[in-house]
């Protein structure tokens, strides 16, 4: 046989090969939601007012802290030492000849201008903020005007930290100590900030107020606009190194959150119902009510076995949030605000579909989906993941139940967890029409898109749902026994080297070389070239 | 044959044989991308992913770089043979 014909055979072979693999990922998931990859936008403290220029009061790391027991987040990060060397004065005992009031007092906002604009009204987190000094302050920031009158409530006791919520820090590290202030009869200081023009100059005023603290802040909030912005600045990270120690009893940053949801059925009919309301650790974000109005819950149901889809819903609404029954003080209440549970600790929602006749084993996916517009209020990435939960049942129509038949796991997202509701406008994919489609449409980038995926960073966990469920595995999430930096050198130099080599032989091929692939005796004497 | 209008030949013919060969390449690369995934799903991207947890590189990366190269020297081939059929019917 023609040795340019073997050659060209074997390209054929590796192209094909090769051009199974490429982009399969992407074009092979035709039911994957449209996850808008837009990272968590940073956290930090960030003012901004009508009269005053937007200041960005973050500086150099930022650290977050959840107790799962409290419901409360905390945040915590090293601010500007302009800011806490005034910030000292706030302690007993200390000069305090700035302050008007030992917990309050004025500063100069001597910090830089941070570009982004963000308007978020409602706020209510917990901050420990460290001096480079000595100085410890934990304070909780609360700028405060829920849309709903009746959550401006002071902390409820069984929020409450406790004592080992206090934390002090020096320079090297946080340890439970001392609360440097007075705290309210809840247990929290309270500290209230406003950023505001005064005599012609913009100051930054903290105080301490809690005892009237609804009202108060309700107004100031009206009055002076003070927008705040959280800026995340690799929260693990931190997490990992400066609190570790002293927060062992905190979520990892792996765990995520997936719907817990039941199935029924209707006797003698093929109506299913999903319900889910999620748990209790999920509910604290009863305390953020715009969180919740952005969360949805999106539903895939298929065949079992021919991955059929019977139902989906998509993520421009909700799914029926229910007029949910919930517990206030032991006495059953309805929502009022389906669709938005606004002020609920607990959400709850249900689906109906109807299966046909041909489906008896359904698989079913629940996800929950943040719209990325409300990521500003979540809680850094990493460490509160969002993610589905499958479970595989069984219809019988005899009876008002299913059988539960597969596996039952959770699985957090490989992407973002987040939607984009402003992206839902968009056609919806037709299956292997739209990319059969995709053949004909000219993209300039898209040939050397694999080139440029040499340089980037990679995943380091990969999601292999369809392997893991051949093998029967209950992992379907596999992470890299290499580190990424490690990936990320030589990833280029294998595929550069690699390309090298193909390139190679096509240039040798052209100079008139012949590729011998099939070495005899003789080749070995005269270098192949026969 | 001037020599302006020896340069304007010489022009489109180079532009059209990049334009063929950039779209072939584009196409060559979808519709194999398209018949992977009819064929085989995402097993093959699933079990590159695993190859590549098990591998201090991107394998997907790696291999589809080289791909490209493949592709991108057919693109090649393709121009060149434009180029000289062209030619060839000029010269007729």
């Amino acid at each position: 046989m023609n040795v340019k014909k073997i050659f060209w055979i074997v390209l054929t072979i590796f192209a094909l090969g090769v051009g199974f693999s490429l982009d399969a990922n992407a074009l092979s998931e035709p039911d994957k939601l449209k996850l808008n990859q837009t990272i968590v936008p940073a956290y930090g403290l960030v003012l901004e007012n009508d009269d005053c220029p937007v200041q960005d009061f973050t500086t150099s790391w930022f650290n977050y802290m959840q107790r799962p027991t409290a419901g409360y987040y905390s945040f915590a990060w090293n601010v500007s030492n302009n800011f806490f060397t005034r910030y000292r004065n706030w302690a007993p005992n200390q000069d305090t000849t700035i302050v008007s009031h030992p917990y309050s007092g004025s500063y100069p906002s001597k910090v830089r201008v941070f570009s982004k604009k963000r308007d978020i009204q409602d706020y209510k987190y917990r901050i420990g903020i460290r001096n480079d000094d000595i100085e410890l302050a934990l304070i909780r920031l609360s700028i405060y005007n829920p849309p709903n009158p009746a959550l401006d409530y002071p902390m409820q006791a069984s929020h409450k930290l406790g004592q080992e919520g206090y934390w002090r820090c020096d320079n090297t590290n946080c340890s439970q100590g001392d609360w440097l202030f007075d705290t309210a009869s809840d247990g929290y200081a309270v500290f209230d900030i406003e950023y505001k023009k005064h005599n012609g100059k913009c100051i930054l005023n903290v105080s301490n107020d809690s005892a009237v603290r609804s009202p108060y802040l309700t107004a100031k909030h009206n009055q002076s606009k003070i927008n705040v912005y959280m800026l995340n600045i690799d929260p693990i990270k931190d997490y990992s190194t400066d609190f570790s120690h002293s927060f062992t009893d905190t979520l990892q940053p792996t765990s995520f959150y997936a719907p817990q949801f039941t199935i029924t059925t209707e006797a003698g009919t093929r109506e299913v119902t999903f319900e889910s309301a999620v748990d209790s650790v999920f509910g604290t974000l009863g305390e953020f009510p715009e969180l919740q109005s952005g969360l949805k819950i999106v539903l895939d149901v298929r065949d079992r076995k021919t991955g059929k889809t019977i139902y989906k819903n998509n993520v421009d609404r909700c799914i029926d949030w229910l007029a949910s029954t919930y517990t206030v003080a032991g006495v059953n209440a309805v929502s009022t605000y389906p669709c938005n549970n606004v002020g609920l600790s607990y959400l709850h929602s249900t689906a109906k579909f109807v299966v046909p006749e041909e489906h008896s084993k359904i698989a079913v996916k629940a996800c929950y989906l943040m719209d990325k517009d409300k990521v500003d209020l979540l809680p850094p990435r990493g460490v509160f993941r969002l993610g589905c939960r499958y479970a595989s049942f069984e219809l019988d129509t005899t009876t008002d139940s299913t059988t539960f038949v597969g596996r039952d796991h959770n699985e957090s997202y490989t992407g973002s967890e987040y939607y984009d509701a402003k992206a839902l406008d968009e056609p919806p994919d037709t299956g292997i029409f739209s990319k059969i489609a995709d053949v004909f449409m000219f993209n300039f980038l898209n040939p050397f898109a694999p080139l440029f995926s040499l340089f980037s960073s990679g995943q380091h966990c990969v999601d292999v749902p369809i392997i893991a469920n051949m093998l029967g595995s209950p992992h379907s999430r596999y992470c890299s026994w290499f580190s990424s930096s490690v990936v990320s050198v030589l990833t280029p130099v294998f595929g550069l080297s690699g390309m090298m080599l193909v390139f190679g032989f096509f240039v040798r091929w052209l100079g008139g070389s012949h590729v011998n692939f099939f070495w005899t005796e003789d080749d070995f004497y005269n270098g192949g070239r026969s | 044959m001037s020599g302006i209008a020896q340069t304007i030949l010489t022009t489109v013919k180079v532009s059209l044989a990049l334009t063929v060969a950039g779209a072939f390449m584009v196409a060559l690369n979808a519709l194999l991308s398209t018949i992977a995934t009819v064929v085989f799903g995402n097993v093959i991207a699933e079990v590159l992913s695993i190859i590549s947890v098990c591998l201090p590189f991107n394998a997907l990366a790696v291999f589809g770089s080289i791909g490209s190269a493949i592709i991108a020297i057919g693109a090649f081939m393709v121009a060149v043979k434009i180029y000289t059929l062209t030619t060839a019917l000029l010269k007729v």
